[in-house]
């Protein structure tokens, strides 16, 4: 059976096992084996890092979701579930704002 | 003479010695690593990558200004990028825009963002990475994914694409062969260290670069302090060993210090790891008061650009390794010249 390749660049599951991709969609290919290759060498993979946009407008938008996330969190622990209602309801509209 | 005069001359920002614990930390920076989003990663895409070159093109003179174009050099065929920034060695330096501020090509083969200053990392030089990667990301497309960060051809690259390196000058490890312990015990944390000139468990010049690639779960300022902790706690390694080799061995160090800066003043012939021990003797000697002081910009200058493609360099033709070792040793005397009074006095 032949080996299984990205589409894109030809790159093989073999070289991917090494730690080597060949281009972006590399990472769609082989999600699986990329995300056991990241778990095995530092246990956790999830990118915490402030998300990138490269418009600025959407950098803008993901920086103020951030930041309303972090006065939802508080909102609930303070048990302000009102404030927190509407903190999370313009989370959801910068979402669908980011998305389309 | 007046050539390695005008070289002697050059003391790169990062050789500055300007930040913190600057006798134990010669540099300290970090890379950041990122890709374009379009096509095969950088060196994949062959000699065709012409649409590539002109996205970083465009990214970089949007950071830098116009006046940053974005050239491959040929590669340093004299080494001279490579003796002067040793932390870019194996790297194609595509652009300079100064104050220890570089971006190249790793062997990694993505772009990176090199950001180095003198003494151990500071919030400045940090920043100064991650904000030109920043600012080149706003002109042209990274290769980003949503869960994984910022993708990379080499995987241990993906996320944050950081990764934090120091070149430490360790003699007290080294005498006392502490050096493997602590090898073995950064390596727990992910912590990669390598002898200068390749030396180990005896580096040439006690020099050890140490280098932390965080992986993608952290967010880059918890990296940073990482790293911080990592330095901090090999600094304070070195201080008690250091301790423990002044108890033992004080006449041993104030006899090697003493003689080292005596044969730099003299010496006609001299090999780069016998000019980098010699320093670190001096350093050593100063940092324990059995020298006077001497100026540790131009010691840690002088250890890089006495380095053989250096020479080479300044010569300007391949030199056999006698004529090489006759012009260090001729370079360095007209440096260390003027440096401090020998006493024989007890």
């Amino acid at each position: 059976m032949a080996e299984k390749r990205c589409p894109t660049c030809g790159t093989a599951k073999a070289e991917i096992l090494r730690g080597r991709a060949g281009c972006p969609r590399c990472f769609l290919a082989f999600r699986k084996e990329i995300l056991a290759f990241l778990g095995s060498r530092f246990g956790s993979f999830a990118y915490p890092g402030e998300p990138y946009f490269k418009d600025p407008e959407s950098r803008d938008i993901a920086r103020r979701m951030e930041e309303l996330h972090e006065d939802l969190r508080l909102a609930v622990q303070e048990e302000d579930y009102e404030r927190a209602a509407t903190l999370r309801d313009e989370a959801e509209k910068l979402r669908k704002r980011l998305v389309s | 003479m007046k050539e390695t005069r005008r070289v002697a001359e050059e003391k790169p920002e990062w050789l500055s010695s300007t930040g913190l614990y600057p006798e134990t930390v010669v540099y300290s920076g970090v890379e950041v690593s990122r890709s374009l989003a379009d096509g095969r990663f950088w060196a994949r895409a062959g000699m065709g990558r012409g649409k590539q070159k002109r996205a970083a093109t465009r990214a970089l003179a949007t950071v830098f200004g116009p006046g940053a174009k974005f050239s491959e050099l040929a590669r340093p065929a004299r080494g001279v990028v490579w003796e002067k920034y040793p932390y870019l060695k194996g790297v194609l330096v595509l652009f300079s825009a100064g104050g220890g501020m570089h971006v190249g090509m790793g062997p990694r083969e993505a772009m990176r963002f090199y950001s180095y200053s003198g003494g151990a990392i500071s919030e400045p030089v940090f920043q100064r990475g991650l904000e030109a990667a920043d600012s080149a990301g706003r002109a042209v497309e990274f290769a980003y994914d949503r869960e994984l960060g910022f993708l990379n051809p080499n995987l241990e690259e993906v996320g944050s694409g950081l990764c934090f390196r120091a070149l430490m000058h360790l003699p007290g490890m080294t005498h006392t062969d502490e050096l493997n312990p602590l090898r073995e015990g950064l390596e727990k944390a992910g912590v990669k260290t390598e002898g200068f000139l390749r030396g180990w468990p005896r580096p040439h010049g006690c020099l050890v670069t140490i280098a932390y690639r965080p992986g993608p779960g952290l967010r880059p300022a918890e990296a940073q302090d990482s790293f911080r902790e990592i330095i901090l706690f090999v600094v304070e390694q070195e201080k008690e060993a250091r301790s423990a080799l002044l108890a033992s061995a004080e006449a041993i160090v104030e006899d090697r210090a003493a003689r080292s800066l005596a044969t730099l003043k003299v010496a006609r012939v001299l090999g780069h790891d016998e000019l980098a021990d010699m320093l670190s003797w001096m350093r050593l000697g100063v940092a324990m008061d059995a020298l006077e002081p001497l100026p540790l910009r131009e010691m840690n200058s002088l250890l890089f650009l006495a380095g053989r493609n250096h020479m080479r360099a300044v010569a300007g033709k391949d030199l056999s390794h006698l004529e090489e070792d006759i012009m260090r040793a001729s370079f360095v005397r007209a440096v260390v010249g003027g440096w401090g009074e020998i006493s024989d006095q007890l």
